[in-house]
């Protein structure tokens, strides 16, 4: 019995002296976006977004706003996310963040190293959230526009970038752990996606945005930035951003197409393929000295528009509209490269590591100065287009009008 | 020699928990991190090695039917030597147990409870294992065989979610030995041999009580095969995953594979399964190692083990946590100093030593009794 | 002419397959023949029903013949049997000498219908089929009167262990009633049942069954053994019994299974269990139980297999629901934020806007009151069952919520909790979930997952730990046998299904010979 009592004492004290890292749903606030900027006095002006959850109600959803953002200024991103609470009432939970928006001057100047260290030695955060080079505006500025849909703006910058994806790719698919690689890695350089402000921020703060139609700011993806080490040296266009997703894992995209190579200046005629599956192959090695990139490209697409006159029954004109797709991805892919070769001297699709993979030897010799033999590295893109089919229709109805009424 | 109440363990159960056995801490710390993307071929090396070094143990018990480790100590070196050379591998066993706690107060402490007192932790998992063993070996040998298809299932299930979520990508295994064997033989030898093949040693006092002990060797031999292509399974999970920079970096490489799990927009965040099929893994081999402790308590001491179950189980919870002052100390303990001069001796020297004086005690026994008998 | 092949064909395919009562009782080694000498039957047939309390053979004498009556008392009606036979055999009924079987007949019973047995297979049957017979010294059969049957309390509806498809039967608090239920299902003289007085003041008729060729005879010692020891002032139901020779008292889980449905007891006893059966309680006991039996329905023999391994899946499933639901809410909505996909996490904790209390509390506000109301529903009069289910519902459900004072997901697991528990199939186990559901919860509270994992792991080991008359109560799981994974968590079909339970050590391990997988007959139309 005496046992027993003792062992129920040990017990107690557990029991009672327990819940060290209990925090109720109540106590804790949800930041799903975090943005970064330079600050005035110290190192970073952190803003972080977090949910309002009486927004979520389904019983009473108060009409006031979905998130609501704080701002410090600090020299670490820990210290001045345990210091939010001078005016946040809640514990700040940072595993469900969403977005990282980093401010270009920081990106550029201090390089973005620093505090990427501390996001991936927490265990709070995850490695499922984008990382986005804010472009023009404020980060900040990021963390509160409104988007009447997703009510919460983190949530729609990912969502978007996911739908993107899956429909057009625009986003190098960069999560912290891979761009922390990246920036180690002796054969690739980092990316990341950048995003910019359509509209305007001062409007599309307001809660009271969403009621309208046509919302005054939205977010927009733009690209991508190139960065050398972790530091920002240069952006990529949109198209760009595609054709280097193209090198490295392609979901599925669209293209128009010229019909003819040169056709009509002033009134080109296009036809669109979309891209269904796709596989791409990256080869580098060495001719005597000279570096060689290769990339051999297979993709299987269906025709889905069709401006100019041809009868898509005829196996003819398949063959012929894959040469000319072939051609045309050929020369947009070749052409990202070498812009990348010749504007940054950085190799952010990972021709490095392909060599090391395949030529180990080789590499080893030449890593330790790999951009430079980027830059001045042959390229050769092979492309192969299978065009599998046309839609519900074979011949468009174009190819019936008269050729005359057409050119009118 | 009085008649114990003899427990026994079917092969079945010896199986499992030299499955658990083996599995549990790589499952925490992970195993060849230095070899970067050929850790896969150097665990495949050294399970091969490893079961051998098995079949060598069970080889040496089957000298002496139904002994255990202890009792063929003493039988070979004399009480007195015995008893020391007993003592000695009482405290590596107790020491081993609690440096396994250790890595998972560590796992608990830094990924899931940042405030919860160390202690805590500790002092928790020593007690289930204490009462576990407190009810008996039959007992540690049934919760094994309750456990083991969950934890199989789920180091299974996280390998194909992993697949499924488009995080595998198997061109982080190449290139395949880049820089040839030699770093990879230097990697098995000793660390990747000692733990965690080596550490079955302490099986030397669990086999004696399996029921089938013919069967032992080959049951052995074939677990250690088993759970030797599991954990090759689970690393190369690991740096198709993570790739093999990553994995250098994280303190806790399967965790970190699992935390990229993303299936169905929310089948996502299934950490916590690997901090299940860990917490199991590691309270089998505490449990292990401090059940080869106790034995060894109680040959020396001739105290039934039961008695000390508690006092010793509460002393390794507490040198948990005294055995190293920070995390950093406590693994360059385990990468420097514990294979060195703990596992070496004690896995193979001492075996190897015995091995001829074992052969030799037992020829001349038998001729003693075969002269007795013809008499 | 193929179809009528078939027809035919199978129909004699039936009839050889047909085993006669005779043919079964050659198989278990029972002689055959019919002595002239009395002596001789009846130390035949006593040899055969030994340790059967309710067999009878009461010697009489026909004028100067030696002449017996045997039956078994618990199949037929006791009354009539005195009115009929014994009656009209007394002494001083004034009947001319007897000279056969056949004149006897004529002059004792000329009302009673009857039958010759001429074997002594037959006079067994007939004895397990509710006859009285009557052998006389010299004659060369015996006579077998039908007396008719017990007269019972009416046998009703299982009102706890309810089935949709299979015997509608449940026991009674008459104790003959109930063991003529059992030996209306199973005509074996194998079948014991050997008698018992428990309770110092009430001298309670205890009866234990069990199969004497299958049932292990050290397991059958261990029960007698118990039963002796019992040593108690009165005792009024099977669940005292239960309580006083069970392994261990100090465990959530019943180490013996208990039922009110007949053939589900048959079930048992056919498997190699022993019966425990006392007078005045409908719910008999079946020692050694292990945990897989409570999450075995009768029904679950009744329905196709297919379905009815789903079906226990489910049981099982949900038993692990009504253990952890709740207090994975708590330790996922506490410590574990981080693991709920971030959707679901905002509408959770939308819903948890303005509820004052922390969730442990709010959780074991709930279950406590769904105790309550539990408690109630069971105790209170029939006629206001209704109004419970509604101020329950209503009332306590939809108003705490609109009042703010918990928050809808939690009604929704603390509802959902509840209807997993009634799933298993025997109520005590349910009893177990229940309680152990609150220290779970406790656990949560601290430990938030780990707690929850710390806990399960520690009551798997108490699970282990356990013994019910010397048989692990997690046998065919643990210690694991892969010949027994054919009736544990699905369930095979019967025909595949050979074995009895290893662990219960059978005397006779297989249940059949040959393995019968229903077939279509070999041939259509051609061949033969």
């Amino acid at each position: 019995m005496k046992k027993r009592l003792l062992f129920l004492l040990c017990a107690a004290s557990v029991i009672l002296t327990g819940c060290w890292d209990s925090i109720e749903l109540n106590d804790i606030a949800i930041v799903t976006g975090m943005a970064i900027d330079p600050g005035k006095e110290k190192k970073y002006r952190l803003t972080v977004g977090y949910v309002n959850p009486a927004q979520y109600s389904k019983q009473n959803p108060a009409h006031g706003a979905p998130v609501s953002i704080m701002t410090l200024e600090g020299n670490s991103l820990p210290e001045i996310s345990a210091k939010m609470n001078v005016g946040v009432s809640r514990r700040l939970i940072f595993s469900h963040t969403r977005a990282l928006y980093i401010n270009e001057k920081v990106a550029k100047e201090d390089g973005v190293s620093h505090f990427l260290d501390s996001l991936e030695r927490s265990p709070q955060f995850r490695n499922d959230f984008n990382i986005l080079i804010t472009k023009n505006n404020s980060a900040s500025d990021f963390a509160m526009i409104n988007d009447p849909v997703e009510r919460v703006p983190s949530l729609k910058v990912q969502k978007s970038i996911k739908s993107l994806l899956k429909s057009w790719g625009g986003d190098p698919r960069v999560r912290l752990t891979d761009f922390i690689d990246a920036i180690i890695a002796e054969g690739r350089s980092p990316v990341a996606s950048t995003v910019v402000i359509d509209g305007d921020p001062e409007k599309g703060q307001n809660a009271e945005s969403n009621m309208e139609v046509k919302a005054p700011a939205r977010i927009m993806l733009d690209g991508l930035a190139v960065f050398k080490k972790d530091k920002l040296i240069g952006y990529l266009s949109l198209d760009d951003t595609r054709n280097y997703l193209w090198t490295q894992k392609l979901e599925s995209t669209m293209i128009s197409i010229p019909c003819e190579e040169d056709g009509d200046k002033n009134n080109p005629l296009y036809f669109d393929i979309v891209i269904t599956n796709n596989k791409s192959e990256m080869k580098t090695y060495y001719k005597g000295n000279q570096p060689q990139l290769e990339l051999n490209i297979f993709s299987e697409a269906s025709i889905n528009s069709m401006q100019c006159q041809k009868d898509l029954s005829s196996k003819e004109i398949y063959t012929e509209l894959e040469k000319r797709s072939d051609k045309q991805i050929k020369n947009m892919i070749t052409e990202t490269i070498k812009k990348v070769q010749n504007d940054f001297g950085v190799d952010i699709f990972g021709f490095g590591e392909a060599l090391n993979r395949q030529h180990y030897k080789k590499a080893k010799k030449v890593l330790g100065h790999w951009n430079e033999e980027f830059s001045r590295a042959d390229v050769d893109v092979n492309v192969k287009i299978a065009l599998r089919r046309s839609g519900t229709r074979n011949k468009s109805f174009i190819s019936e009008l008269p050729k005359k009424d057409v050119e009118d | 020699m009085s008649k114990k109440l003899v427990e026994n363990i079917s092969l079945w159960q010896l199986a499992v928990l030299m499955f658990t056995f083996e599995i549990g801490s790589v499952a925490v710390v992970g195993v060849g991190t230095d070899t970067k993307q050929d850790a896969w071929i150097a665990v495949g090396v050294a399970t091969v090695l490893g079961a051998g070094l098995v079949w060598f143990y069970v080889y040496l018990l089957k000298q002496l039917p139904g002994r255990n480790l202890f009792e063929m100590i003493t039988f070979c070196f004399g009480k007195w030597l015995g008893k020391i050379i007993g003592l000695l591998y009482v405290y590596y066993f107790l020491y081993i147990s609690a440096r396994v706690l250790r890595d998972f107060c560590e796992l608990i402490t830094s990924v899931i409870f940042e405030n919860t007192p160390i202690e805590v932790i500790s002092i928790t998992m020593v007690g289930i294992c204490a009462y576990m063993l407190y009810l008996g070996l039959e007992v540690f040998g049934r919760t094994g065989e309750v456990f083991i298809p969950y934890v199989f299932t789920f180091i299974i299930l996280i390998g194909l979610a992993i697949l499924f979520s488009g995080e595998f990508q198997m061109k982080n295994l190449l290139p395949i030995l880049g820089d040839g064997l030699g770093p990879i033989l230097k990697h098995v030898f000793p660390r990747l041999l000692t733990f965690p093949f080596g550490e079955l040693v302490t099986f030397m006092v669990i086999i004696p009580y399996v029921s089938h002990f013919a069967k032992a060797a080959k049951v052995s031999v074939f677990t250690v095969l088993i759970s030797g292509f599991i954990i090759i399974y689970g690393t190369v999970i690991e740096i198709a995953s993570l790739g093999a920079r990553q994995m250098e970096r994280t303190v806790f490489p399967l965790l970190s594979a699992a935390r990229e799990i993303s299936l169905l927009e929310f089948i996502e965040r299934v950490d916590l399964v690997i901090v299940f099929v860990v917490m199991f893994g590691i309270i089998t081999k505490v449990s292990v190692f401090l059940f080869g402790g106790l034995k060894g308590l109680e040959h020396i001491m001739n105290i039934p083990y039961r008695y000390l179950v508690f006092p010793v189980s509460m002393i390794i919870g507490y040198i948990a946590i005294q055995i190293s002052a920070n995390n950093a100390e406590h693994i360059e303990e385990g990468i420097r100093f514990i294979p060195l001069y703990m596992h070496i001796p004690f896995q193979i020297i001492i075996p190897i030593l015995m091995a001829p004086l074992l052969i030799w005690k037992v020829k001349k026994q038998k001729r003693r009794s075969d002269a007795n008998g013809s008499r | 002419m193929g179809l009528a092949d078939f027809l035919f064909n199978r129909r004699k395919h039936k009839n050889n397959n047909k085993i006669t009562a005779e043919e079964l009782f050659q198989q278990e080694n029972i002689s055959k023949k019919y002595y002239k000498s009395l002596d001789k039957n009846i130390k035949q047939i006593q040899e055969l029903f030994e340790h059967s309390f309710d067999f009878t053979v009461d010697k009489i004498k026909l004028g100067d013949t030696d002449a017996c009556v045997c039956y078994l008392g618990t199949m037929l009606s006791k009354d009539t049997l005195t009115n009929k036979v014994l009656n009209s055999l007394h002494p001083q009924n004034d009947h001319p000498k007897p000279k056969d079987i056949n004149s006897i007949r004529d002059n004792y019973f000329p009302t009673v219908s009857y039958e010759y047995a001429d074997t002594f297979h037959t006079v067994v049957w007939n004895v397990l089929n509710g006859y009285a017979v009557i052998m006389v010294d010299g004659q060369g059969k015996a006579l077998s009167l039908e007396i008719g049957n017990i007269e019972k309390r009416a046998i009703t509806e299982p009102s706890t262990q309810t089935i949709i498809r299979g015997p509608k039967e449940a026991f009674t608090e008459d104790i003959n009633t109930n063991i003529s239920l059992i030996r209306k299902r199973i005509r074996n003289p194998h079948l014991k049942f050997e008698s018992f007085y428990v309770g110092r003041d009430t001298k309670t008729h205890l009866v234990i069954g069990y199969m004497s060729t299958i049932t292990n005879a050290d397991i059958l010692e261990e029960v007698k053994k118990r039963i002796e020891k019992i040593d108690i002032g009165g005792v009024l139901d099977s669940g005292n019994i239960e309580e006083l020779i069970s392994d261990k008292s100090f465990t959530p889980f019943p180490l013996i299974f208990n039922t009110e449905r007949p053939d589900s007891i048959c079930g048992h006893i056919m498997e190699g269990k022993v019966a425990l059966i006392l007078d005045g309680s409908p719910f008999v006991l079946t020692v050694p139980s292990v945990l897989t039996d409570f999450f075995e329905s009768s029904e679950d023999y009744y329905q196709p297999f297919l379905m009815s391994s789903f079906v226990r899946l489910i049981r099982y499933m949900s038993f692990m629901i009504a253990l952890v639901l709740p207090s994975l809410y708590v330790a996922l909505s506490t410590f574990h934020q981080e693991l709920m996909p971030t959707q679901l996490l905002l509408s959770i904790q939308a819903q948890r806007e303005g509820v004052p209390f922390p969730a442990v509390i709010e959780i074991f506000v709930m279950e406590l009151t769904f105790e309550i109301m539990r408690e109630a529903g069971v105790r209170m009069p029939r006629a206001v069952g209704q109004t419970v289910s509604i101020v329950g519902a209503l009332v306590i459900g939809q108003a705490a919520v609109e009042a703010g004072l918990v928050s809808n997901v939690l009604v929704i697991i603390v509802a959902f909790t509840a209807i997993a528990s009634f799933v298993s199939p025997i109520y005590n186990f349910s009893i177990s979930t229940r309680l152990l559901r609150f220290i779970l919860i406790l656990f949560s509270a601290i430990f938030g997952l780990y707690g929850v994992l710390l806990f399960l792991i520690v009551m798997v080991i108490h699970l282990v730990s356990l013994r019910s008359f010397g048989v692990p109560y997690l046998a065919a799981v643990a210690p694991f046998n892969i010949k027994e994974q054919d009736d544990i968590f699905v369930r095979f079909p019967i025909w595949a299904n050979r074995k009895r339970p290893s662990y219960l050590y059978p005397e006779s391990p297989m249940k059949k010979k040959g393995k019968n997988i229903p077939s279509p007959p070999p041939a259509r139309g051609g061949g033969k």
